[in-house]
């Protein structure tokens, strides 16, 4: 077998290259190898295809590719604490949002202090969770929702995501404002909790519009109620959904910020070419696109602006826990 | 469903006993976590909201172990009846060194992967292995040692864009970051 | 509608599209051989590159990516013992003792057929029966998936063929490793015992290259046989081909798995792997010659290969006609879908009709394609198991760990060596692991999918099920006189022969 000649030289090869590739490099400067971009979450959600679009833009913007690691579980906190272990130097950065960032930690034991260990890149959209019922349910509004609840405690079935995701929090909001018992059915994911709504199993959800759109044009499901204090003006299925502010529940505020987040240590020089490459992004045609095309909205915050807000969210989200917990 | 080929059913004496050894592993093991269950639970999930009874996160656990332990139990009495029977008298002291001195490799190679950063670690144990394993010219052992972690290296982080961990030694660091970017642009052109 | 579909037949007449989607058969493949790299991983990597191409090139590429790398996995698992994805679990059971017989070729043969047989009825079944499959893949809820798990576990555990007390011993220690993480009804974390590393539980992969992995090649270590083929195999023959009439013996096991596969297909939560396990199980139920099965019986490929490949035909129906992905793969057409602008719902195949029957003609077409590459490409890596181990044991050891850290953090390594030292362990004292990894898949959503169904009976469990849920009590009802019957079956005949003698 002529293998370990060819071998041999293969790694002849490999040994030259690698005596020669100090002369080839050029002088560093920031970056100059691939950043990674670590995700919380696992593949294939809406949170990992952001990142694919994004990684693929901002690679002509920093001069270096930026790498997705996936690092799945334990409700984001396992990729929240690779990222605060890792050396802050710049090339780890987080991809996260703002239950990750400012609710989550706070329920339960975790070797990292988001608020001190964190600086933020920038917010690049937010989403809106709407309030989700099947148009063959007695209630046509909130309000008659909250009545029926009121008259059957215990009785209706309120899917979510997942314990304290995105979908459950604002309905905690929800039933803690308007006074209700409900049944909670965790789901695990945006994706069953619309499927176990279209099945028929759950009687309310939480949705965003992307996932929504179709089946609301189809008037198979109808929006009740979108949280915060505007209502989505812009969308042309949804511009009629009242908003929480509006109708007196001002406690169901949650949204959903995507954040990009670096360890606070990284140093100054190379958070701000990080903050100015989000920014030059979120202004870039592609991009713009991108998130056109997956009937994402564009809002961008400046990184140090965000940072101003994050620890008064934070403390809004302590007395929401402890509400809800009773600790 | 096992993959190995039947073997009798002797077993050495030395066996028998270190049966005997694991089952009563098994057992306290399996007890402790079953006892110990609710200790080992961090609820930070919410129990209020929640009118009706769901399946408390000890129930399954607990029940799993508890069940654990007394097979265990049972586990430990027929080892123990075992031990008089065996009598394999073959002396296999060469096969459990060789696979002692693999765990021991193996071992190594995940504790050093941080340090080291995955290029210099896989190197180191590419040698070992290869001259454990009798690959006696050094050239070959040489080429091979290379080889591997660099086109492992390039494959998946140049072209499949995975992350592989980095050393914490500056140094080795910085040079395989250089030996990455020589192939990249000498392979993919930018 | 038929004209729709029609239509979407002419948009097949291109040659490019059939170059992408063996491009992606080929990448698929080679990342699914590798150990520990997901396909899941290969497609949400590749999905920016098939962003740029037009949808009737960027949707079939991933699709082959898919495809390719569910085989992938089986060669792994074959030739090395090393699923290299969870769908080839139930392959390394018989996988790995073919090749030590000289039959590894054969076996990566029977794997490429059972799997495009079995992908390509599924496909057609789905594309026909899109309407009704929608309508049952709605109405399966929690009660339905813990039912047919729990039948399932029944099925699989009756042709366990290892002493009773050790394989209950690995299936529960399985489940025990199952539990440990975050508990998803209620948030909390379970037996992590502080270390973040642990608090998304152990992941599958990592957890299978260590128990499958890592106990190899220790073991190929042991030996000082210079090569992974037993040496007293004439290895001239090592390379043969599969023969029509070793295959035909397995075409009964084949369309089995296939009605197996599609069924498991239309329930959500249960998966490929499980599907697996259940047509080896089925398949060793059923055989002649049971006990053949885990010393290297090609039937015991078949079974499994057929089964995890059938799965993919229905799992695209809640994604297409819903907009709802069932898996992460799903998700991430599902993303591919979106950046091309098309919107997968209840709308789609009226504004969308001829694109999307195209896509779904060409889904079937790619199993085609597949066998002719799989082909091509098997002898390659047939040939390389060849060499000898101090070449391939450094390099197997490298891509598993790869595999580990692709996919999470570095401390998963640690975790995947102390699981594969202790599975070594087990198995020098005759364990048989395959209980220990099937409990751990399963641990999980039995408990996830029953506290949702008690939930769901709102504490009043008996009038929710057998009033709401008949099929759920029917599989369940099942399954409890089945494990009965195979508890006690055997003593109460003994008892009864007793009196009547």
């Amino acid at each position: 077998m002529n293998r370990p000649t060819s071998v041999r030289i293969i790694g002849i090869f490999a040994l030259v290259s690698l005596l020669l590739s100090p002369m080839m490099t050029s002088a560093a400067s920031f970056p100059s190898r691939p950043i990674t971009l670590v995700l919380p979450v696992g593949a294939g959600g809406s949170h990992d295809l952001h990142a694919r679009g994004i990684t693929s833009i901002i690679a002509d913007i920093l001069g270096q590719p930026m790498i997705v690691k996936l690092v799945p579980g334990g409700a984001g906190m396992k990729g929240t604490g690779f990222v605060a272990k890792a050396k802050p130097d710049g090339y780890t950065v987080l991809f996260s949002h703002n239950g990750f960032d400012q609710l989550v930690p706070q329920t339960r034991k975790v070797p990292f202090n988001t608020m001190r260990d964190f600086k933020t890149i920038a917010k690049i959209n937010h989403g809106q969770p709407m309030f989700i019922s099947l148009t063959n349910r007695p209630w046509k509004t909130i309000k008659g929702f909250i009545a029926y609840a009121k008259k059957n405690p215990g009785k209706i079935n309120w899917g979510h995501s997942g314990v304290w995701g995105a979908g459950h929090t604002p309905s905690m909001q929800l039933v803690k404002a308007a006074g209700i018992k409900v049944n909670f059915i965790p789901h695990k994911g945006g994706g069953p909790s619309l499927r176990a709504l279209l099945s028929g199993q759950d009687d309310i959800s939480i949705a965003f519009p992307t996932q929504a759109r179709s089946h609301a044009k189809s008037g198979k499901l109808r929006a009740l109620l979108v949280t915060g204090d505007k209502r989505l003006s812009k969308d042309p299925v949804f511009k009629n959904v009242p908003s929480a502010g509006e109708l007196g529940f001002k406690s169901v505020s949650f949204q959903m910020d995507r954040i990009f987040m670096a360890p606070s240590k990284t140093p100054a020089g190379h958070l701000k070419t990080l903050r100015t490459a989000f920014e030059k992004l979120t202004k870039h045609k592609s991009f713009k696109r991108f998130m056109r095309s997956i009937g994402e909205s564009v809002v961008f915050v400046k990184g140090a602006d965000y940072d101003k807000t994050r620890v008064q969210r934070y403390k809004e989200f302590t007395a929401l826990i402890k509400a809800m917990t009773g600790k | 469903m096992e993959s190995e080929k039947i073997t009798s059913n002797l077993v050495t004496p030395a066996m028998a006993r270190a049966e005997v050894g694991i089952a009563l592993v098994l057992v306290t093991t399996s007890a402790g976590l079953s006892i110990f269950m609710p200790d080992l639970i961090a609820s930070g999930g919410i129990r209020s909201a929640q009118t009706f009874i769901t399946l408390s996160p000890v129930f399954f656990p607990r029940l799993a172990f508890g069940l654990l332990a007394l097979l265990s139990i049972g586990y430990v009495f027929k080892t123990s009846f075992q031990i008089a029977g065996a009598d394999d008298t073959t002396n296999n002291s060469d096969r459990f060194f060789r696979a002692g001195t693999m765990v021991i490799i193996a071992i190594s190679y995940a504790m050093v992967v941080d340090v080291l950063g995955y290029g210099a670690s896989t190197l180191f144990m590419t040698s070992v292995i290869a001259l454990f394993l009798g690959l006696r010219r050094w050239r070959s052992v040489l080429s091979l040692s290379i080889l591997v972690p660099v086109m492992i290296r390039f494959i998946f982080e140049r072209l499949l864009f995975i992350s592989l961990p980095r050393s914490e030694i500056e140094w080795i660091g910085t040079f395989e970051d250089m030996l990455m970017v020589f192939l990249t642009g000498l392979l993919l052109g930018h | 509608m038929l004209d729709a579909f029609f239509q979407g037949f002419t948009l097949l007449l291109r040659w490019d599209t059939y170059m992408y989607i063996a491009a992606g058969l080929a990448v698929g493949m080679f990342v699914g051989a590798m150990p520990g790299l997901t396909t899941i991983l290969a497609m949400s990597v590749l999905l920016p590159i098939s962003f740029k191409l037009e949808p009737m090139l960027g949707i079939p590429f991933l699709v082959g990516v898919y495809k390719g790398g569910i085989y992938g996995g089986s060669i792994s698992a074959i030739l090395v013992g090393i699923p290299g994805t969870g769908a080839s679990i139930a392959t390394t059971f018989d996988g790995p003792a073919l090749t030590r017989k000289g039959q590894g070729r054969k076996a990566l043969e029977m794997a490429l057929y059972s799997s495009t047989i079995g992908d390509t009825l599924s496909d057609i079944f789905t594309l026909v029966m899109i309407g009704p499959i929608a309508i049952i893949t709605l109405m399966v809820g929690p009660p339905e998936v813990f039912a047919v798990i729990i039948f399932s576990l029944v099925l699989i555990a009756s042709v366990s063929s290892e002493s009773g007390l050790k394989g209950a011993i690995a299936a529960i220690l399985g489940m025990g490793l199952g539990f440990i993480g975050t508990d998803a009804a209620t948030g909390s974390t379970r037996m992590t015992f502080g270390l973040e590393a642990l608090s998304a539980g152990i992941p599958l992969i990592p957890l299978a290259i260590g128990v499958f992995a890592i106990p190899e090649v220790i073991e190929a270590v042991e030996s000082r046989a210079v090569r992974f083929i037993s040496e007293n195999i004439d290895i001239s023959k090592a390379g043969e081909r599969l023969r029509w009439s070793e295959f035909k013996k397995s075409i009964r096991t084949i369309l089995r798995s296939t009605a197996i596969g599609t069924g498991i297909g239309m329930v959500p939560g249960v998966g490929q792997v499980v599907a697996a396990f259940i047509g080896y199980s089925a398949a060793k139920r059923a055989s002649s010659h049971p006990e053949t099965f885990g010393q290297g019986e090609l039937d015991g490929i078949a079974g499994p290969e057929a089964a995890n490949n059938a799965v993919n035909g229905p799992t695209l129906v809640p994604l297409l006609t819903l907009g709802i992905p069932g898996d992460n793969v799903t998700a991430i057409l599902l993303g591919a879908f979106v950046a091309h602008g098309m919107r997968p719902g209840p709308q789609i195949f009226q504004e969308q009709g001829p694109l999307m029957y195209a896509l779904l003609i060409t889904i079937v077409f790619a199993n085609f394609l597949f066998i002719f590459l799989g082909y091509v490409l098997l002898k390659p890596f047939a040939r390389a198991i060849q060499f000898k181990k101090a070449y391939l044991i450094p390099v197997i050891l490298a891509l598993a760990f790869v595999g580990t850290l692709s996919t999470g953090a570095n401390s998963d390594v640690i975790i995947m060596v102390t699981i594969g030292i202790c599975s070594y362990i087990l198995r020098k004292f005759k364990f048989d692991l395959a209980p220990l990894i099937i409990a751990f898949v399963l641990a999980e959503p039995i408990e996830y999918r029953l506290s949702q169904t008690m939930l769901y009976a709102r504490g009043d469990i008996f009038q929710y099920l057998f009033v709401q849920r008949p099929v759920a009590s029917v599989f369940l009802a099942a399954a409890i006189t089945w494990s009965f019957y195979l508890l006690f079956g055997p003593w109460v005949r003994r008892r009864l022969k007793g009196r009547l003698a």
